[in-house]
């Protein structure tokens, strides 16, 4: 008979996502301006008259938050959870890492992982536009995404120059113009730095329901539509020979990876996001599990870095974005020899047998 | 013939790319219980015919015939899978049923399914950690777990050693016995002609269709590949053989 072993799993995620979305919930009554939030807990008065841009433009020296423990005084170890600012960040991390490291496992097994970053660059490209021309960087950066990844989906594999070629340019254009565009904005060198570093610790509550909103509308369409996504993944041509339509649900992956980067580029900056599309995924590939393992395992090994990344960052002074990546990096090593190691031990007590056949050759008499 | 029986009928079918037709012209008919090789040389277009007939591709021109709802299991070629992905062998026979789920009464008996192609106990295991044989059944189970009416089948040995090639043509022999209609692709012409009961060849755009006795001859096969080619019969088996290039040239020379 046929086991249904992936829905609970899904469903275990769904439950997840709904719990961070209940205490986010409790969150969003709280006070909705980060920067003011921020120089309150850093003893500084907050005069908005001397912030005149939208919050999610400035870009905050996280160097510049007070460190406690540093004048002498005894403080908890997740004393750091209790300000307003990180609380908001772990969640913006949690919504934004979760939504690419479920994302980026079809990346990471399609091999398209020069997209994943090509993506976040053309993000990123949208947003300095905005910036430069005075748009809304949110509706810029998800209309620029959108179309690259409608364009890598109608492209054709077939031609002169290979997918990574063509790919490779979009990069470059899309890197060269964001450099440019900043320049020429009068405020470029402090938005380039935030769409590097991220900006992780000024999210504001209303980013917040957007990320929210866009992690439950993708994760909805990933769960119902897994088994199309999985199948013209794995093999195309199967999936059409058995009534899916390839075209739709490749570009419905392209469409959610584009918005979701497009918005967590915002919130995380350009090489937080390219790691959640990459590192998770890669710990649970090489965790050793079935699909369902992967997932899982991505989802909890970005959540623990995003936690633990962020409390270094506070302890030590560090910029959060990167304090994320390299915990994610340090659990991309340590964490699939965990995996192995308990399932070897499960398989060591006859729990999991092979049933590889022996082979034993005769020799005619 | 009734259109009961009907599986595919092409008339007058061009298939291709942008680019142009790959072939064109093409006239085939296929009706159940048949057993149908397609053979042709490396570039033929024996791929491009195989799409048209999953419906996968439509026709430039002509037009392609057959039931509303027809159930159709295909068995890729193993190098066109990525063994990157973390699937079992229950995975992958069940994924195309999944699929089609609403269609099917009944639940799959999966340890049936699996004894009946040789995969007992190996539900659990990698697909990717499967050797080549069992990996192309592990395929072949897919394709019969959507009960088909159709088992289309892309040059399935490719790649197996002489004993797994035997035991995988005796299951597709099985599986024709059983009354399955059953379309096999391959370049491997000794096969086909061992297997298959009528035969399509691919080559130069178009597609010739006839019995093996008909199209099978050296002469036809010697045209298309532009070599030598000997027919024989060894022990009631067919047997294709390429004469050397130099005996050709030579042939008639008393010398």
């Amino acid at each position: 008979m046929i086991r249904q072993p992936s829905l609970p799993v899904f469903l275990r995620a769904l439950a997840t996502l709904l719990v961070v979305l209940t205490g986010f919930a409790s969150l969003a009554e709280a006070k909705d301006d980060p920067l003011a939030e921020l120089e309150q807990q850093i003893g500084r008065p907050h005069h908005k008259a001397s912030h005149p841009a939208p919050i999610h433009h400035e870009y905050i020296d996280p160097h510049v938050h007070p460190e406690p423990h540093l004048h002498g005084e005894a403080h908890h170890p997740l004393e750091a959870f209790s300000h307003g600012f990180i609380q908001r960040a772990l969640l913006a991390g949690l919504l934004a890492g979760g939504l690419c490291a479920w994302l980026g496992v079809f990346i990471v097994l399609r091999r398209m992982v020069f997209v994943g970053i090509a993506l976040a660059q053309v993000a990123s490209c949208g947003v300095a536009f905005a910036v430069f021309a005075g748009l809304d960087p949110v509706t810029v950066a998800l209309l620029t995404t959108l179309t690259f990844a409608i364009y890598d989906g109608m492209s054709s594999t077939r031609g002169e120059l290979s997918t990574e070629a063509r790919i490779g340019l979009v990069y470059l254009l899309a890197g060269g113009l964001s450099v440019i565009l900043l320049a020429k904005s009068g405020t470029g060198e402090g938005e380039q730095l935030e769409m590097l570093q991220g900006s992780l610790l000024t999210v504001s509550s209303s980013r917040l329901v957007d990320l929210a909103l866009l992690a439950a509308a993708v994760f909805l369409i990933h769960v119902f539509g897994r088994r199309q996504l999985i199948a013209v993944s794995f093999d195309p041509v199967g999936a059409q020979v058995v009534g899916v339509n390839g075209r739709f649900w490749n570009l419905l992956l392209l469409a959610t990876l584009g918005t979701s980067v497009s918005l967590t580029v915002q919130s995380c900056g350009l090489l937080l996001v390219f790691g959640y599309l990459l590192i998770p995924p890669a710990t649970g590939l090489l965790s050793g599990l079935r699909l369902p393992g992967v997932f899982c395992i991505g989802l909890v090994s970005q959540a623990l870095s995003t936690a633990m990344g962020l409390l270094a960052a506070y302890e030590l002074d560090l910029p959060p974005g990167p304090a994320i990546v390299v915990t994610m990096l340090i659990f991309l090593v340590i964490v699939p020899s965990i995996v192995r190691l308990c399932l070897h031990r499960k398989t060591l007590h006859g729990l999991n047998p092979s049933k590889r056949p022996v082979f034993e050759p005769r020799q005619r008499s | 013939m009734s259109d009961d029986a009907l599986i595919r009928r092409f008339r007058r079918v061009s298939l291709g790319y942008a680019q142009g037709p790959v072939l064109k012209d093409v006239n085939l008919e296929i009706v159940r219980g048949d057993y149908l090789g397609i053979v042709g040389p490396n570039g033929s277009g024996k791929t491009t015919l195989l799409l048209g007939l999953l419906g996968v591709k439509n026709p430039l021109e002509g037009t392609i015939e057959g039931p509303d709802v027809l159930r159709v299991g295909y068995v890729p070629q193993r190098s066109s899978l990525d063994e990157i992905y973390p699937l079992t062998v229950r995975d992958v026979v069940v994924m195309g049923r999944e699929l089609m789920g609403a269609r099917f009464n009944t639940p799959l008996d999966l340890a049936s399914l699996l004894d009946s192609i040789g995969l007992t106990g190996l539900e659990d295991r990698r697909y990717r950690e499967l050797s080549g044989g069992q990996k192309q059944r592990v395929l072949i189970g897919r394709a019969l777990a959507v009960e088909p009416e159709l088992l289309v089948l892309d040059e399935p040995t490719n790649g197996l050693d002489f004993f797994s090639e035997r035991a995988l043509m005796d299951l597709v022999d099985s599986l024709f016995a059983q009354g399955r209609t059953i379309v096999l692709v391959s370049h491997l012409l000794n096969l086909v002609a061992n297997h298959a009961h009528s035969l399509a060849l691919v080559g130069g755009g178009r597609v010739v269709t006839g019995s093996i006795d008909q199209l099978l001859t050296g002469e036809n096969l010697g045209q298309m590949y532009d070599m030598s080619v000997i027919v024989a019969n060894v022990e009631g088996q067919r047997v294709i053989l390429s004469r050397a290039r130099d005996s050709r040239d030579t042939e008639g020379d008393p010398c």
